[in-house]
């Protein structure tokens, strides 16, 4: 009989270390039976089945310790079905969660308790990405709007690094109580909210920023195209009929200065140039 | 057989008694920054990320010689080699001027999967030929010599045809490149698989070791496992000592990954590495570096990510 090759060796036993069944059948003498099989450490098998597991059960508890403090005693078997289902497939060790939202989507009875959990899990997620994004931000001077010129001619620069999202629910909040173990009670109600999550310059901290829809929709028309402030301001007028254009005008520079001072703008730029 | 990677040896630059840079100990790192002469970074934990990773990656790079301890090149893997990750490596190692990079003697993706940690091979001829074949490749990619860690391992694989140290040597000596010896590895499978760490030693061709990692391990259900969770034990000092006496090497470093103790106890680490190298290899401890930034220190908050992990090349427990 020929000597099983090196990928027979690395594929069985990456079943055997990955995937519970496989080694549960292997383990209780099930598995078919041939030489290579026989010449297997049995424990060998369950200690690095075991160190895997804790692994992916330490990554995905550093991702998303929010939701895992909800799932509470579902989340070791949450997490271990879904890597069943998304096998790491990417060198960087926190690629591997990158699914987690995806996974929870398609989880009826998750959702059936937690109707909220897969918004969750992308709350927790977008932290990630805001804080390892290969981006550099960088703050630029504000420009002084006190022509008119000004307004036509310069835009906003939107902070590169920050993700911008509509949920269903009211995530921020329930985060907000997870985070501060206090009961759900009254936050789990449908109803939309509007989040940016992004990277702090100075600090390169990842900031939530809980949204209303109008400074929602500005942010969103920075994501699709550099905008002038004149532009925005139309926007903003657009959104606030029943106010007067001055007022509402006025609304959109305290939404521009709040934006500046928080470093979600990080600065202004001439648009033509 | 081919003995490049020695006279390139003599050309590498002492490094001396250097750290693992981690997210969890960057602070203090930047703050002690005196007594350390260089750091080992990993760099799955800096290819392609910006942020906090990216600013702790630049700040180091201006005051500390910096060498690529990578974790998921998967030498051992019978799959192809990763292309992008050689790739982004190599800007990497060249962003830093590393004088070397290294690697585990294992595999860590079977089918586009990976498992993001250490798992053994079969110490067959068959292993010997592709990891050395691909050691080659990889090294004429990143362009920079390699050096190959000697890996722990809880369960020997099937089929064995060789000894760990006959399987360690028959590729060292292949792929022509060097080694990075794991002393606590040695004494770490000494303990499991009930075999001489002393004797282990006298069987590896100790002059194609360049770098020497040190670490604690944690005792689990019988098996010693190599969590880089605890001090480094004496037997494992001894075993350093061992090393020095026989053959010049360029650098030791420590492995902390987790249960940080304070800074303190992790300097009298590197000063028993020092107080051992100056007996046996003082060279190792004459090591000028320059002045440490105020700035730097001051910036020491900006370094530390706060989310996710970090791969840090040991298994845990």
């Amino acid at each position: 009989m020929p000597a099983p090759s090196l990928r027979e060796i690395e594929q069985l036993l990456s079943d055997l270390w990955l995937k519970e069944n496989a080694r549960q059948e292997f383990l209780q003498g099930q598995a078919n039976t041939n030489a290579l099989t026989t010449q297997i450490d049995r424990q060998g098998v369950e200690l690095y089945a075991s160190l895997l597991q804790f692994g992916q059960q330490d990554l995905m508890s550093s991702i998303y310790p929010l939701s895992a403090r909800l799932l509470n005693d579902k989340w070791e078997s949450t997490v271990a079905s879904y890597f069943l289902r998304h096998p790491a497939n990417h060198y960087h060790l926190n690629e591997a969660g990158h699914r987690f939202k995806e996974y929870l989507q398609d989880q009826p009875a998750l959702l059936k308790t937690y109707p909220f959990v897969a918004e969750l899990a992308d709350y927790e997620w977008i932290e990630m990405e805001v804080l390892e994004k290969n981006t550099v931000a960088s703050k630029q001077p504000n420009l002084v709007l006190n022509a008119a010129d000004h307004f036509v001619k310069y835009g906003p620069i939107l902070n590169p690094v920050l993700l911008l999202r509509k949920y269903n629910y009211c995530v921020s909040k329930i985060a907000s109580r997870l985070e501060s173990k206090k009961s759900l009670r009254g936050v789990t109600r449908a109803t939309t909210s509007y989040v940016a999550c992004y990277r702090d310059p100075e600090t390169n901290r990842a900031s939530f920023l809980d949204l209303s829809e109008l400074p929602f929709e500005i942010i969103q028309a920075l994501i699709d195209a550099p905008h002038s402030y004149a532009e925005l301001a139309k926007l903003t007028v657009s959104r606030l009929p029943s106010l007067q254009p001055e007022s509402s005008v006025a609304q959109f520079l305290d939404i521009n200065e709040t934006f500046e001072k928080l470093n979600v703008f990080l600065g202004s730029q001439r648009l033509d140039s | 057989m081919s003995d490049q990677f020695l006279t390139a040896k003599k050309d590498l630059p002492v490094l001396g008694v250097g750290l693992g840079l981690r997210k969890e100990l960057a602070a203090d790192t930047i703050q002690n920054a005196d007594k350390i002469d260089w750091l080992e970074i990993v760099p799955e934990n800096y290819m392609n990320l910006g942020g906090a990773a990216r600013t702790r990656l630049e700040k180091v790079a201006e005051c500390f010689p910096l060498v690529s301890h990578g974790v998921n090149l998967s030498l051992g893997s019978t799959d192809p080699l990763n292309q992008d990750y050689l790739l982004s490596l190599k800007k990497l190692v060249d962003q830093v001027d590393a004088p070397w990079w290294s690697d585990h003697l294992c595999f860590t993706s079977f089918a586009g999967v990976y498992m993001h940690d250490l798992m053994p091979l079969p110490f067959t001829n068959e292993a010997v030929r592709h990891v050395s074949e691909r050691i080659k490749i990889a090294q004429a990619i990143v362009g920079r010599p390699f050096i190959l860690e000697n890996i722990s391992f809880y369960m020997h694989m099937p089929a064995d045809e060789m000894s760990e140290a006959q399987f360690l040597s028959e590729i060292l000596e292949k792929a022509d490149c060097g080694l990075l010896l794991d002393v606590n590895n040695v004494y770490v499978n000494s303990c499991n698989h009930n075999f001489d760490a002393g004797d282990f030693l006298k069987q590896i061709p100790l002059e194609r070791v360049v770098q020497i990692h040190m670490a604690g391990h944690t005792q689990v259900s019988g098996k010693v496992i190599d969590t880089h969770g605890a001090a480094v034990i004496d037997p494992v000092y001894d075993l350093l000592a061992q090393v020095l006496r026989q053959t010049t090497v360029k650098a030791v470093m420590l492995e902390r990954d987790q249960h940080f103790p304070p800074f303190a106890d992790i300097h009298m680490e590197l000063n028993r590495f020092r107080e051992i190298a100056q007996e046996c290899q003082p060279a190792l401890c004459n090591i000028k570096r320059k002045a440490i930034s105020t700035d730097l220190k001051a910036a020491a908050s900006l370094f530390a990510s706060t989310k996710g992990r970090e791969r840090a090349g040991a298994l845990s427990a």
